[in-house]
C-alpha cells in the first residue's frame, strides 16, 4: 500500500479504536468526533514514531476491508441505516476464510491465494461477490470487492487481490462479534 | 437504492477487469539457459576475502553483480535475529593484479530501511539477501518487523549512489504477508524476467518459485511442497528450457538433502523427496556448468556443518563426485552462494567459524575441470 493511502487507512483504524474508548465516557456522536479528530492528529504528528511504524509493519497490507467496515459502523452511528451481518453469514465467512488461510500455511495442498494474482479469476470473484451482495442485500460486500479491485488493477498496494479485500484480523474480530451476540 | 448501487459496482468491475486483462503480462514458462563456458586458461583458485566480524556474528553472504564489479553482502550484528543486525557489504573491483576488496561496512540499516519503506514501517532485524537481477541496484532482503524468522517478509530494495533509496515488500502470503524468506539467487527466464526462489517457514513449510512482472511485483508463485519432510531454501538449477532441479534443505533433521523437479518451466514442481546426499539441515549452492553438469557447494555430513565441500555431477544431479574440501573442523561453514562473475570465473562465498566471519573464493572453469 502506498504511503498516502496507508496513512488514511491508519487514521481510520486509530480513530475507530479511540472512538471505542471514548464511547465509554462520552455520548455517541461526541465520541465519534473525538475518534475522527484524534485518529487524524495521531497520523499527522506521530506517523514517524516507532509505535505507528510498528502498527503498519504488523498490519500491512491493510486492504480496504477494515477501513470500509469501520466507516460503515461510523455512518451507522450517525443514523444512516445499514443491515448488520447475521450470525449465519459471519459463520459462513469464517467457514470459507479459515480454510483459505490454512491453505496458505501448507495445511491444504491447494494454493487458493495464488488465484489472486490473475485478472480473469479475480474478475469472476468480484462478480460473484456482487451477486452475493445482491442476494443478501449487503451492498457493502460489492463496495469492498470493487474498491479493492480498483486498487489492485491500478497497482496501489498489494499485487494480490485477496490482500485488498481480506485481512487476517477479520478472524478474531468476527469471532468476537459472534461471541458478543451469543452473550448479549 | 442498494440494488442499483450493486449493479453500478458490477458494471464498474467489468470495466476494471477488462483493463486488467488488457494490461496483464503473459508469462513465458521457459528458462533461459546460461551460455556454456569452456576452460581455456590455466587452473586458478584464490581466496579473495577472509573477514571476521569484530564482535558478534556475520552470516549468510550473497553475491551482487554490478557490471565489471561485484559486492558480497551479509547480515551482521550481535547475534542472528537480534535487533542490532544490519546488512553489510564489501565491494570488489578488478585491478591488474586481480580482484581488490574495498572496506567492509553497513550498506542497509534497519532504521534507513524503515524510512524508505513504502509504506514507512518498523524493521526490527534483517536476514538473508539475494540480488534482484530484474532491477539495477536491486536486492531482496529478508525483513522482520515482529517475532522471529517465521514472521519474516521479503523486501524488494533499491540501492543507488546515495545508498538505500526505496523498498517495498513482496506480497506472498495472506497471513499478514508473513513467513516468506529468500536464500538463493534468481533464475533467468526466457522472457527476460527473473524468477525468485523463496520459501515459507511456518508450519508445514514449502519452497516457492515466485514469478515477478516487469514492475517487480509478484504475479505468480508455485509451490515446492514436501511429503513427510519440511522443504525450505530451494536452490534452482535449470537443466533445459523447460526442466530444472531444485535442491532443498530439510528443516526437519532428517540428515538428507531434498530434491524437487519441474518439467514445465517451473509451473509445477514434484514433491520434494530425500536424496542420498547427507546434509545437516543446511542450504546448498549450485551452478549449472552446461551439458547436464552441476557444481555444488554443500555440507555433506549429516552430523554437522563444519565440513564444506565442492562436488560435481555429470548426470543432472543424480550422482555426485566430491572435487574439493574447502572447510573442515574449524567451526560451521554454512550458507554458501555460487555465482559466475564477469569474465566467467566462479565466485563462492560462505560464512565460516560458526557465523563469525565471511569467506570468498574465486576459481575458474579450468580449476573445476582439473579436480
Amino acid at each position: 500500500m502506498n504511503e498516502r493511502v496507508t496513512s488514511v487507512f491508519l487514521a481510520i483504524l486509530l480513530g475507530w479504536v479511540i472512538w471505542g474508548i471514548a464511547s465509554l465516557m462520552l455520548p455517541g456522536i461526541a465520541a465519534l468526533i473525538v475518534g475522527i479528530v484524534a485518529g487524524g492528529l495521531l497520523v499527522r504528528f506521530l506517523r514517524h514514531s516507532i509505535a505507528l511504524r510498528g502498527i503498519v509493519a504488523v498490519l500491512d497490507p491493510m486492504g480496504v476491508v477494515l477501513p470500509i467496515l469501520i466507516l460503515r459502523q461510523a455512518f451507522g452511528a450517525i443514523g444512516l441505516p445499514f443491515q448488520p451481518f447475521g450470525a449465519a453469514e459471519l459463520l459462513g465467512f469464517l467457514a470459507l476464510y479459515i480454510p483459505f488461510l490454512a491453505a496458505s500455511f501448507g495445511v491444504l495442498p491447494i494454493d487458493f491465494y495464488r488465484v489472486g494474482y490473475r485478472p480473469l479469476p479475480v474478475a469472476l470473484i468480484v462478480l460473484a461477490l456482487c451477486l452475493c451482495a445482491a442476494l443478501t442485500g449487503h451492498w457493502i460486500i460489492a463496495l469492498i470487492a470493487v474498491v479493492g479491485q480498483a486498487l489492485w488493477v491500478f497497482k496501489i498496494g498489494s499485487s494480490n487481490y485477496f490482500d485488498h479485500v481480506l485481512h487476517a484480523t477479520l478472524v478474531p474480530l468476527t469471532i468476537v462479534v459472534l461471541m458478543a451476540r451469543m452473550l448479549g | 437504492m442498494g440494488t442499483y448501487l450493486i449493479i453500478l459496482l458490477a458494471v464498474l468491475s467489468v470495466g476494471l477487469s477488462a483493463f486488467a486483462l488488457w494490461q496483464r503480462e503473459r508469462l513465458n514458462w521457459r528458462f533461459k539457459m546460461p551460455q556454456a563456458v569452456t576452460a581455456t586458461d590455466s587452473p586458478q583458485f584464490e581466496r579473495i576475502f577472509d573477514y571476521m566480524a569484530p564482535t558478534g556474528q556475520a552470516h549468510s553472504p550473497a553475491i551482487l553483480l554490478d557490471h565489471d564489479e561485484f559486492y558480497i553482502t551479509w547480515f551482521e550484528g550481535s547475534q542472528e535475529a537480534q535487533a542490532d543486525v544490519d546488512i553489510h557489504a564489501v565491494r570488489f573491483t578488478q585491478t591488474g593484479a586481480g580482484w581488490r576488496a574495498g572496506t567492509p561496512g553497513p550498506i542497509v540499516t534497519r532504521r534507513a530501511l524503515g524510512d524508505v519503506f513504502e509504506p514507512e514501517q518498523l524493521v526490527v532485524t534483517l536476514g538473508n539477501t539475494v540480488e534482484n537481477e530484474n532491477a539495477t541496484g536491486g536486492m531482496f532482503a529478508t525483513v522482520v518487523s515482529v517475532g522471529g524468522w517465521a514472521m519474516a517478509s521479503v523486501a524488494d530494495l533499491r540501492l543507488g549512489q546515495g545508498g538505500l533509496m526505496w523498498a517495498r515488500k513482496l506480497n506472498l502470503s495472506p497471513f499478514l504477508n508473513r513467513s516468506f524468506l529468500v536464500k538463493s539467487p534468481m533464475v533467468a527466464m526466457a522472457d527476460d524476467t527473473y524468477a525468485l526462489p523463496a520459501y515459507f517457514e511456518m508450519g508445514a513449510t514449502y519452497g516457492a518459485f515466485v514469478r515477478l512482472d516487469s514492475d517487480g511485483r509478484v504475479c505468480d508463485a508455485r509451490r515446492m511442497a514436501g511429503v513427510g519432510n519440511k522443504p525450505i531454501q530451494p536452490m534452482v538449477v535449470p537443466l533445459s528450457d523447460t526442466r530444472a532441479v531444485a535442491f532443498l534443505r530439510d528443516f526437519d533433521p532428517s540428515g538428507r538433502l531434498l530434491v524437487s523437479h519441474t518439467e514445465n518451466g517451473g509451473k509445477s514442481w514434484s514433491a520434494a523427496l530425500s536424496t542420498d546426499i547427507a546434509n545437516p539441515s543446511a542450504p546448498v549452492a549450485a551452478l549449472a556448468l552446461g551439458d547436464g553438469r552441476i557444481l555444488m557447494a554443500m555440507n555433506d555430513d549429516a552430523a554437522g556443518a563444519d565440513r564444506l565441500r565442492l562436488a560435481i555431477s555429470g548426470d543432472e544431479g543424480h550422482s555426485w563426485q566430491v572435487i574439493s574440501t574447502l572447510e573442515q573442523d574449524d567451526g560451521d561453514a554454512r550458507y554458501p552462494m555460487l555465482r559466475r562473475v564477469s569474465g566467467g570465473d566462479i565466485l563462492l562465498t560462505y560464512s565460516h567459524a560458526t557465523k563469525r566471519g565471511i569467506r570468498a573464493c574465486l576459481f575458474n572453469q579450468a580449476w573445476v575441470e582439473a579436480q
